[in-house]
């Protein structure tokens, strides 16, 4: 049995291409094709195809939208993604949203034809340069790494909490760092602020939980 | 002097002074001015021979009316307390001193009542009307020195006779060294003078003036003010100039700074416009013309040939798609519409190090979701440039950017350990649109942005904006 493909693209031409492209193929069938997000979900709805080819950007209904939509309702299509973006950005919310292909505009042919075949399987398929080194790399990155305020602090500021810290003045820093007195209090005024601190007992134990400075015995 | 000096006093409180309350000293001094005043007139009235009473002029109604004259100075400046004990000495004297000298007389009544109270009333009348006028001229006086902008009285020759305290702060002159003077030698720029005769004739002519106009400073420097003058008649009957001037020097800077603001972004455009325009000529217009007569006039070409073209053509196309696509990235990445400000900057990192070799250290917290469009646009950029200029100018191989939020704000950061540069020096330079760019569009949303750096020892750009989450993705 063939294996039943719409086609969603909003540009004739690249729909026309892709048509021609897949029809070569001895075991596709081209079952319906679609201009726009919400004409790809109701005919998608209505004929569950094995796999849809869906351009990632249409008007209507954005691809990204029309790819969950579409995942939910029929769940046994496998959706390829036909993008112009490359980006990681891309591929990992395509995925994300369901996609189990990936296959940027103006690659090779092959690469649409296999990915079309490897969805059809049930596999993973992103065309290069898009890899699954750098989808992972770009997941981890985009989930939040510790974060520590600390780190947030200018050279500056962490000279000003360092001598705060060793119990100096705001005039003894002013001194040392050979800035008034008013900057002094506004680096102070801030960075006790960026880590959240109250007074300077808090300032004293943050201090040294960094190891700014020793704890007392 | 005193008076002046507690009226003003008086006048520094919320309210505006009622009849000045003067102190009991001078309510004293004024009693005892007064008690002099009625001995003097007694005295010289008890030195004359009484033989000569009643002498055709001076007779107990003059003394009376000498008496009366005392008791109204005495209201006038001290007070009812005052002028009332005068009263009563001046009616006490009347009937001791002055009536035994005239034998004449019907009433010889110790303390003469019609007396009395005849001194009594015009001392109580007397100082009702002073206390009224006082209160009056005092509200006057406080609209006229407090008024928040600068007031001025002066004749038609521009000389000065009464500023307030608002005209000394503006244009730095004091009461004393402005007043008697003319106006038009002390605050109008020397090349401006030649217009005051055409103002003092409308004004002349009873018309109002309203004008933004420039002033000059006692130490010589300008500000724009607002003048409003009109003429005024004085007590008497002469006509004076009332000129207001308000300090509009801020407004004015902000609307040049919004004037610049909008030269330099059409600047901008055109720049962005003349890339563009260049990139598709240069570029993408070249390369389709070689590709076009790669593909051109093929009757007599054999299926080989044509075959080779194809094969040829393929790469070039390739390459087009490759440029098209980095362009329309540059214009606007499609990521930070379609996806958000986190994809977004992962993808320009991603490509930045691609293209400088310089390493993106990212950290972030907090900014997973959706935010407002202008403020995702506003970020996005900043780290942008800010990131260019590392590459361009730090020599480093590493950058850090942070993006947190915190109470309601978004806060970013970029920091390299590079060569740095002295900000006081460098945004000051004609050719640093680049910060000054950030400056604004973070200045725009209601931010602020810090830059710290300085020779040798890299730079770190912080800025903090005002930031609601709108969806979380």
């Amino acid at each position: 049995m063939p294996t039943s493909i719409i086609l969603a693209d909003d540009h004739p031409v690249v729909r026309r291409g892709m048509q021609t492209l897949l029809e070569s193929e001895a075991d596709f069938s081209i079952v319906g094709v679609a201009a726009d997000g919400l004409e790809t979900v109701r005919l998608v709805e209505r004929l569950k195809p094995d796999v849809l080819v869906l351009d990632l950007m249409m008007p209507g209904l954005s691809g990204l939208e029309a790819l969950r939509i579409v995942h939910e309702r029929s769940p046994k299509t496998r959706i390829v993604i036909l993008s112009m973006y490359s980006t990681s950005a891309f591929v990992a919310q395509a995925l994300q949203n369901g996609a189990t292909g990936y296959v940027l505009k103006g690659c090779s042919e092959e690469s649409l034809v296999r990915a079309v075949k490897e969805a059809a399987a049930g596999r993973r398929f992103l065309s290069p340069p898009v890899t699954e080194i750098a989808i992972n790399a770009y997941i981890e990155q985009s989930k939040t790494g510790p974060f520590d305020p600390h780190d947030t602090l200018t050279p500056r500021q962490r000279e000003v909490l360092q001598l705060v810290a060793e119990g100096k003045t705001n005039a003894d820093i002013a001194a040392r760092l050979n800035i008034s007195r008013r900057t002094v209090e506004n680096h102070r005024a801030t960075l006790m602020q960026r880590l959240g601190l109250q007074n300077q007992a808090e300032l004293i134990r943050h201090a040294i939980r960094h190891g700014l400075i020793p704890p007392d015995e | 002097m005193r008076g002046i000096d507690d009226r003003r006093s008086l006048s520094n409180g919320p309210r505006l002074p009622a009849a000045a309350p003067r102190g009991f000293r001078h309510a004293a001094k004024q009693f005892l001015l007064g008690v002099a005043g009625v001995a003097l007139i007694t005295f010289a009235v008890v030195l004359f021979p009484s033989e000569r009473f009643p002498t055709p002029g001076i007779g107990p109604g003059t003394i009376s009316l000498l008496y009366l004259i005392v008791i109204v100075l005495v209201s006038h400046r001290g007070g009812f307390v005052a002028s009332a004990a005068v009263s009563l000495i001046a009616a006490f004297s009347l009937n001791y001193f002055v009536q035994p000298l005239v034998p004449s007389l019907r009433v010889r009544n110790p303390l003469d009542l019609v007396a009395t109270l005849a001194f009594l009333t015009t001392a109580w009348v007397i100082t009702g009307i002073v206390a009224r006028l006082r209160e009056r001229n005092a509200l006057l006086d406080g609209l006229f020195e407090q008024a928040p902008q600068a007031n001025a009285l002066m004749d038609l020759d521009t000389r000065l006779f009464r500023v307030n305290r608002e005209f000394t702060r503006i244009f730095g002159y004091t009461p004393q060294e402005a007043l008697g003077r003319r106006l038009i030698d002390l605050i109008v720029p020397g090349e401006m003078r030649h217009r005051i005769q055409s103002y003092t004739e409308r004004l002349a002519q009873g018309q109002r003036l309203e004008e933004e106009v420039v002033r000059q400073r006692k130490d010589g420097s300008r500000l724009h003010v607002l003048m409003v003058g009109a003429p005024v008649t004085m007590p008497g009957g002469a006509t004076a100039v009332y000129a207001m001037y308000r300090d509009i020097t801020q407004r004015k800077a902000a609307e040049a700074a919004l004037e610049a603001l909008s030269v330099r972004l059409m600047e901008v455009q055109e720049t962005e416009r003349k890339h563009l325009a260049r990139e598709l000529h240069d570029e993408i217009g070249q390369v389709l013309t070689g590709l076009r007569l790669l593909l051109g006039p093929s009757e007599d070409a054999t299926a080989e040939v044509l075959t080779s073209r194809l094969e040829r053509a393929r790469p070039i196309v390739d390459d087009l798609l490759g440029r098209i696509r980095r362009l329309s990235f540059d214009l606007r990445p499609a990521d930070l519409d379609e996806l958000g400000l986190l994809p977004a900057l992962l993808a320009l990192f991603e490509r930045y190090t691609a293209q400088t070799g310089v390493l993106v250290d990212f950290k972030h917290q907090g900014v997973a979701g959706r935010f407002a469009p202008p403020l995702e646009t506003a970020v996005y950029r900043v780290i942008q440039e800010a990131l260019t200029n590392t590459a361009r100018h730090a020599g480093v191989a590493a950058v850090t950017v942070r993006l947190w939020t915190d109470a309601g704000k978004l806060h970013l950061q970029v920091e390299d350990r590079g060569c740095g540069f002295d900000p006081e020096v460098t945004l000051k330079a004609p050719r640093c649109s680049g910060l000054m760019g950030m400056r604004e569009r973070i200045w725009l949303l209601g931010g602020s942005l810090s830059i710290e750096s300085s020779p040798g020892a890299g730079t770190t750009i912080t800025a903090e904006l005002p930031a609601a989450e709108t969806t979380v993705a």
